[in-house]
């Protein structure tokens, strides 16, 4: 029903439901609000947003007013101002006017009411409120004095985030806005208090003091940490990054949300650890050199090499945390320029095997929904995945629909993450055991008849080798290998098969090793039988621990793709490359990043180029890959810091980062995105493309570019499915692929209109008994990322090292007892690769037999205790525990 | 042991007031005197009957014999009542404050009956009729004084349409003090969409002064469970819950015990007396906020939430308790169902006034001489429940106002004792209905401290959610205080007026739009103490301490009693001489004053 009212003299016209300030805004009336957001409940708490019934001359709270048909008000009438005045006198009355020094100065909401109305003082005397400053809390900072008590920051914490930190404690005057007990926040540090704070009760800790907020310039960009790729506003000046805001308008992915690495992780960009020359080797040092020095380095050595040993000697590690134009340029340099397909990235670790089981079923090797379109899921079904900690913010959109909207949902996780805390339903499988309970659930559907039979007579091949596949797979006897109680995985089934619309979200990677091709396949399977893809609200998305897996692999960073997923293999394909790139390519397969690791320490291959990545740290079993390296003849780091490779290496090149580079993202949701520089890049460092092709063009292939857009435009041109993603229509939002032409507003969900291949592909299921520990092993590993942390990139980010300094590896308690072991004990993790030392904790999120130690800290090096097997064979990596004297009592000692 | 004449009782006033002035004690004289004399009678202890200044209230009921109240019962007075009122059948005339004397009986000499007393004379009972004359913990006695037959009626004879349109046409208004019409409340619950509706009982009585609930729960609690479980059945309110505050242990304690019998009894639970409509109550503890009387933020509280006011619309009858339509009434509104169903609304109707219809009882407090609880037909006035019902004023003093509803309601001066007590009246004069608190005072009052007491109240019972009452109440307390020290300016009564104004029309709940009542409602009324305070450096009343200085006067013996008491040692004279106060020293805490006997301490 349709509710129209007069506003100021203007006509509007609101659906049922619709407040007064809504209808104002729809009309233009400037309403004064400070308690108002537009993402949290109606709150009413403020008051400043009074307006006059013309009828009855009372005053309502426009806010939480509901517009009634025929009404009339006025916004401008001598009583509205009186009261506005009077709040606003109020508020200012025990407000301390410290604004010289108040972080918020200059974008203060009281600020700039106070400035419209123009007094500088009120009719009762400014006093003291006497509250406190929590000077304890890392990162985030509240000074209760300036607190207006709007309430936003409570809402946005508990409405938004579902943690409920922050709530109103005492009554009265005394009333203040803190953690329970007074104590310091112990939270997700996502700073959306910060943002939504209209005053300058709630700021950044890093921020404060620093410079004032009216001499930023706000620029806008995608966040380099994660596959969710939020948009952010980093406030700059002098080439200096101060502050960060989420974008919270129609265009950004986020809603203006952040999680603590977006906001405060920007810190590892001004690290003074910054690689600011280029270095070269001479004997055991790494010395400083200049460009010219290190590019003749790099040319001679890679011509040395390919004379000597061919090109398929050299390798290339692309990086999936730079932009698509570098990871393009570098393939093309390691193709054209080099001649060798050896390029790859550690999306071969997890993602790629996500989206590759996609592709299978597919057609298409990328995730098949769009993180916007779990608004209209009816069930959710995170499998494996801590999607609150994974990918934070896609977090927050789960948690609306399930707490605010119609979604259900199912959460299928060993540990107790913090979605289970708002599950319909958790499941805690055993570690590595999705498969077996994704074939007992499809089992369970087709038994029952339960499957969307019209859907897969008309879209789906190979359900007869599915429904062989599983038919011994049922509840009953998956049991002893899930755990999972037989009625309750019925129950879920039938659930599933109810379900108009299912998402389904895994998060796979080296941190999840678990999730793996075959339980993406499974999954695929699941939704079509169940004709969840293809509708709105339906599909599945592998999350991305990394901002531009998707994209590194879209532009052809892999051994066996050129640009756009074209086979290496098609001669076709090959030859419409070769004439656009005017080379001959190489047509045998490349060696993979495992295998080039593998050829190495066989001494088959002799160089090897590194951008933006950290095999040593990031690649399994460290142990080997140290070895590979020490038998290179030439290794060349590209990065922004000294990392543990960068240390072994030839020839180490300073590179720009996110912040100092234009170019794009592609995120988790095949979203192309713009990165836009901010600051200049310290002096001596250059943009990772620029390198590429001034290399390339060093030697002997023309590379020359005149801008990474100018990359971009190469890159659309040979990448179908980027085709109509123009630079100029990323301006104000991001893309999602495919968009073959200018004309094409992107693809949120994918094969809405049928597949590539006219059929999806339901492949068999092939359930592999999970690995068991032995007497020597006896703990599995559970290797995985923090909320706080993002690879290693922001251990560089000195405040977010506060929060979580150094790796701790979680006990389950039964396993504590039997241990000895107390929270702060020191432990010896050794596995058959070698060992790690670290502090431990003794938490019950962990099923006992597990361990759960977090990836990102160079000094802990987890990858030290995998192998390659758990990745290719699904097997998993089992360790020891052992209690052991402090590191810090033997550095004393 | 001897045979005790059948029908023999003593009643005991074990409500909170009674126990507070030490009923624990004379009921265990009155066990230890019966056994003495080998008497086993029943001994009830009853709810408050309304005359708390005369607790402990001890009454002897023999059969065909008036019923003789005595009053201010101290442990050691029993004997003497057992062995010569009881054993002896010989009231006590001096000790007896009142008979009362049923049909056919013969009345005591030198007794007055209780209709002779004035404080009851001028009363209507229909809510506490039974308050005092029963013994609450006992179903029994309930349903012997007509108890659940209204229930009775409504289940086995009424569609819940017509109870609604009885509790219309009775024209009950709500007694919390917002004086809603009840019938129309719960015709919107029971219109309302959703399922299941919820019943709350609203117990959260926290009006400093105000205990009207309180009695009525601890005297009479099967009222309220038969007036909601009436209300459940009229609106289809499968679930109920009665928010009482944890400061009264013996209301909730009572009524626990009476809804076990209720149940027990088939007056509550499943399929109520066989019908098929059924009613499930539960009681909830409140944690002493007074906000919480508010009826959003008592159903946060109910649902575990912290106890804030949220706007309306939606009201509870749409969606209310865990977002369920809501039907919320005050303690006496339900009390005040059964005999309505019962007796029908024409009786009911026929009490009162034109816009008040019935009964309102009142919490007398303050500078008067019954202080206690009285039920009177709307439309008393204000002279008649001071000065008769009331006694009048304490020590003889001079009437000066009464603060009526609590710190939300207002203050009525002397010179408008005339005003009948009804909603309608009561707002024109600028108080209010409110629950039904009354604090009297008299003319040793500064009404500028009184507004400042009430609004100290209502400034720390603030919730803290909405800026006008949260930082409004502190604003105009600052300014209050500011003028009870001497620092008073001329625009100060034109801020605390406009200020006022702003508060209540901005303010988010109940709490806010009427804190300012008592400082507006004085400053009508008393506006020249006000001036007298700014203009004049001086308080009419002489309790503003920093306006007023202690003197010793020629009257002064000399008795040294009190430079003894002085805390601070500010008194100095010799014996018998006149003594002096050292100004420098004095704290002006009053004690010289009110230790000497000769009137000889003054304060200018």
């Amino acid at each position: 029903m349709k509710i129209n009212l007069t506003i100021d003299g203007k006509k509007a016209e609101v659906d049922s439901g619709a407040s007064i300030l809504d209808a104002a805004r729809q009309v233009d009336v400037e309403i004064p609000t400070f308690c108002d957001h537009k993402d949290l409940m109606p709150f009413g708490s403020c008051r400043i947003c009074v307006v006059e019934d013309d009828g009855t001359k009372r005053l309502f709270a426009s806010c939480v007013t509901p517009a009634t048909d025929g009404m009339v008000i006025k916004t401008d009438t001598e009583q509205v101002k009186e009261a506005r005045e009077a709040i606003l006198e109020l508020l200012l009355t025990y407000h301390p006017l410290d604004c010289p020094v108040c972080p918020q100065s200059g974008r203060c909401d009281l600020q700039d009411l106070a400035f419209i109305h123009g007094k500088d003082s009120g009719r009762f005397a400014q006093g003291d409120a006497e509250k406190k400053i929590d000077l304890d809390s890392p990162l985030i900072e509240m000074n209760e004095n300036r607190c207006i008590l709007c309430g936003r920051c409570v809402r946005i914490c508990n409405e938004v985030q579902g943690e409920g930190q922050l709530d109103f404690v005492g009554r009265g005057f005394p009333t203040a806005v803190e953690p329970a007990f007074g104590r310091a926040m112990d939270c997700e540090f996502c700073g959306q208090c910060i943002q939504a704070c209209p005053v300058g009760a709630l700021y950044s800790r890093v921020f404060k003091h620093t410079t004032p907020a009216w001499e930023l310039t706000p620029v806008r960009t995608t966040c380099p940490f994660c596959g969710v790729g939020c948009t952010l506003n980093l406030e700059v000046k002098n080439d200096r990054i101060y502050h960060v805001l989420g974008a919270d308008d129609e265009g950004a992915v986020n809603n203006g949300f952040l999680c603590s690495k977006g906001r405060f992780g920007y810190e590892y960009v001004g690290n003074p650890d910054r690689l600011k020359t280029p270095m070269v080797r001479k004997g055991d040092a790494l010395v400083e050199a200049t460009w010219e020095e290190a590019y003749d380095r790099i040319v001679s050595g890679l011509k040395k090499i390919r004379e000597q040993s061919g090109a398929d000697a050299v390798g290339g590690i692309a990086s999936v945390r730079c932009t698509n134009e570098d990871n393009y340029l570098f393939q093309k340099f390691m193709r054209a320029a080099l001649g060798t397909n050896n390029v790859d990235s550690v999306a071969r670790f997890g993602h790629l095997q996500a989206v590759e089981a996609l592709r299978k079923a597919f057609g298409i090797a990328a995730p098949t929904d769009s993180m916007a379109d779990i608004e209209k899921s009816d069930l959710i079904f995170a499998l494996d995945a801590n999607i609150t900690e994974d990918a934070n913010v896609l977090g927050l959109k789960v948690l609306k629909r399930v707490r605010y909207g119609d979604g259900k949902l199912i959460v299928a996780n060993p540990r107790k993450i913090k979605l289970a805390k708002f599950a319909d339903t958790h499941i805690r499988h055993r570690p590595g055991s999705g498969v077996a309970l994704l074939s007992s659930i499809i089992n369970v559907i087709l038994e029952e008849g339960l499957e969307d039979k019209e859907f897969v007579a008309q879209k789906v091949s190979g359900l007869d080798d599915l429904k062989a596949s599983v038919a011994d797979s049922t509840p009953e006897k998956m049991e002893n290998h899930t755990s999972v109680p037989a009625d309750q995985v019925r129950e879920i089934a039938r659930s599933i098969a109810a379900s108009p619309a299912l998402t389904i979200l895994l998060a796979p990677g080296l941190a999840n090793a678990y999730t793996g091709e075959d339980t993406v396949c499974a999954a695929t399977n699941l939704l079509l039988i169940t004709g969840n893809i293809g509708k709105p609200g339906a599909g599945i998305i592998p999350i991305s621990e990394y901002n531009n897996i998707q994209g590194s692999m879209d532009v052809g960073a892999l051994a066996e793709f050129l640009p756009g997923y074209q086979a290496v293999s098609d001669a076709g394909a090959r030859r419409s490359f070769e004439d656009l790139w005017k080379a001959t390519l190489p047509s045998g397969p490349g060696l993979d990043s495992e295998g080039m690791i593998q050829a190495a320490e066989d001494g088959k291959l002799k160089g090897l180029y590194v951008m933006g990545e950290d095999p040593l740290a990031s690649f399994p079993d460290r142990g080997k890959v140290s070895g590979a390296m020490e038998n290179l003849d030439l290794l060349v780091v590209q990065d922004i810091f000294l990392t543990d490779t960068a240390r072994v290496a030839d020839v180490v090149l300073p590179a720009s980062c996110g912040p100092e580079k234009n170019g794009t993202f592609t995120n988790t949701d095949r979203r192309v995105q713009r990165v836009r520089k901010a600051i200049n890049a310290p002096k001596n460092t250059r943009d990772d493309w620029k390198i590429i092709s001034e290399l390339g063009t060093a030697m002997g292939y023309d590379m020359s570019y005149t801008s990474a857009m100018d990359v971009y435009r190469e890159i659309i041109g040979v990448v179908p499915f980027y085709a109509g993603i123009l630079p100029e229509r990323l301006d104000k939002t991001g893309i999602h692929w495919p968009c073959p032409e200018a004309s094409h507003p992107g693809t949120e969900v994918l094969h809405t209109d049928g597949f590539p291949d006219g059929r999806a592909q339901a492949g068999p299921v092939q359930f592999q008994e999970p690995a068991n520990g032995t007497a020597d092993y006896p703990y599995l590993l559970l290797p995985g990322t923090l909320l706080y942390h993002s690879g290693t990139t922001t251990t560089k980010a000195v405040s977010l090292n506060d929060v979580a300094p150094t790796a701790v590896a979680e006990v389950n308690p039964e396993d504590a007892r039997s241990l000895g072991l107390t929270s702060g004990d020191w432990v010896r993790l050794k596995g058959k690769k070698g060992s790690i030392e670290m502090e431990a904790r003794v938490a019950d999120r962990n099923m006992q037999g597990t361990v759960f130690v977090p990836t990102h800290y160079r000094d802990t090096s987890v990858n030290t205790l995998l192998t390659y097997e758990p990745v290719k064979e699904k097997g998993l990596t089992f360790v020891s525990i052992e209690k052991i004297e402090s590191m810090a009592k033997d550095a004393e000692g | 042991m001897a045979s005790d004449p059948v029908g023999q009782k003593i009643f005991i006033g074990m409500g909170t007031c009674g126990l507070a002035t030490g009923a624990a004690a004379v009921h265990e004289s009155v066990q230890e005197a019966l056994k003495k004399v080998g008497r086993d009678i029943p001994i009830i202890k009853t709810g408050c009957i309304g005359m708390c200044s005369k607790e402990v209230l001890v009454d002897i009921v023999q059969p065909n014999l008036p019923r003789v109240t005595y009053g201010q019962v101290q442990p050691e007075m029993i004997e003497k009542i057992i062995e010569e009122h009881l054993v002896g059948g010989n009231p006590i005339a001096d000790l007896a404050i009142g008979q009362i004397v049923d049909e056919g009986m013969d009345p005591f000499k030198e007794i007055p009956t209780y209709m002779d007393l004035p404080v009851f004379r001028k009363q209507k009972r229909i809510v506490l009729r039974r308050c005092g004359f029963i013994d609450p913990d006992s179903i029994d006695d309930y349903l012997a004084t007509g108890g659940y037959q209204g229930l009775e009626k409504a289940v086995k004879s009424m569609p819940p349409a017509d109870i609604r349109e009885t509790v219309k046409e009775s024209g009950l208004r709500g007694r919390g003090g917002g004086g809603f019409p009840t019938g129309l409340k719960w015709e919107f619950c029971a219109n309302a969409d959703g399922d299941p509706k919820y019943l709350i009982c609203n117990a959260d009585e926290g009006d400093p002064g105000a205990f009207m609930d309180r009695s009525i729960l601890e005297g009479d609690p099967h009222a309220v469970i038969e007036g909601m479980a009436i209300a459940s059945y009229a609106i289809g309110a499968e679930y109920g819950y009665i928010y009482c505050r944890a400061e009264y242990p013996l209301a909730i304690q009572r009524l626990k015990i009476a809804i076990s019998q209720a149940e027990e009894k088939g007056y509550l639970g499943q399929n109520i007396l066989g019908s098929d409509t059924s009613f499930t109550l539960r009681i909830k503890e409140g944690a002493g906020a007074f906000v919480c009387g508010e009826e959003t933020a008592l159903m946060a509280s109910v649902e575990g939430k912290r106890g804030m006011p949220r706007p309306r619309p939606p009201f509870p009858a749409h969606r209310g308790l865990w977002d369920h339509p809501t039907n919320i009434n005050n303690v006496e509104t339900y009390a005040c169902v059964p005999p309505i169903v019962f007796d029908g609304a024409e009786s009911y109707a026929a009490i009162g006034t034109e816009g008040t219809k019935g009964t309102k009882v009142f919490a007398l407090a303050g500078k008067i001489n019954n202080t206690g609880l009285i039920e009177v037909a709307a439309g008393t006035t204000l002279g008649e429940i001071i000065h008769e019902i009331g006694g009048g004023i304490e020590g003889g003093r001079e009437f000066k106002a009464a603060q009526l509803g609590g710190p939300s309601g207002g203050c009525l001066p002397a010179n408008l004792v005339e005003t009948p007590i009804d909603y309608d009246s009561l707002i024109e004069a600028g108080a209010m209905m409110g629950s039904g608190g009354v604090v009297v005072m008299d003319d040793s009052d500064c009404m500028v401290d009184v507004a400042r007491f009430f609004l100290t109240f209502t400034e720390n019972e603030s919730c803290g959610k909405c800026v006008p009452c949260r930082v409004g109440t502190k604003a105009m307390n600052a300014v209050l205080t500011r003028i009870t020290e001497g620092g008073g300016v001329e625009e100060d009564l034109e801020n605390l007026a406009q200020l006022g104004e702003q508060i209540k029309k901005t303010s988010l709940c109940g709490l806010g739009q009427t804190a300012p009542n008592p400082v507006l409602s004085t400053m009508r009324y008393f506006r020249d103490e006000y001036e007298a305070h700014i203009h004049d450096g001086k308080c009419p009343a002489k309790i503003c301490t920093a306006l007023i200085t202690f003197g010793i006067n020629e009257a002064c013996t000399g008795c040294t009693v009190c430079a003894k008491k002085c805390p601070v040692g500010a008194i100095t004279g010799e014996r018998k001489e006149l003594h002096v106060i050292d100004q420098s020293l004095c704290t002006k805490c009053n004690v010289c004053f009110e230790v000497c006997k000769f009137d000889a301490v003054v304060k200018e």
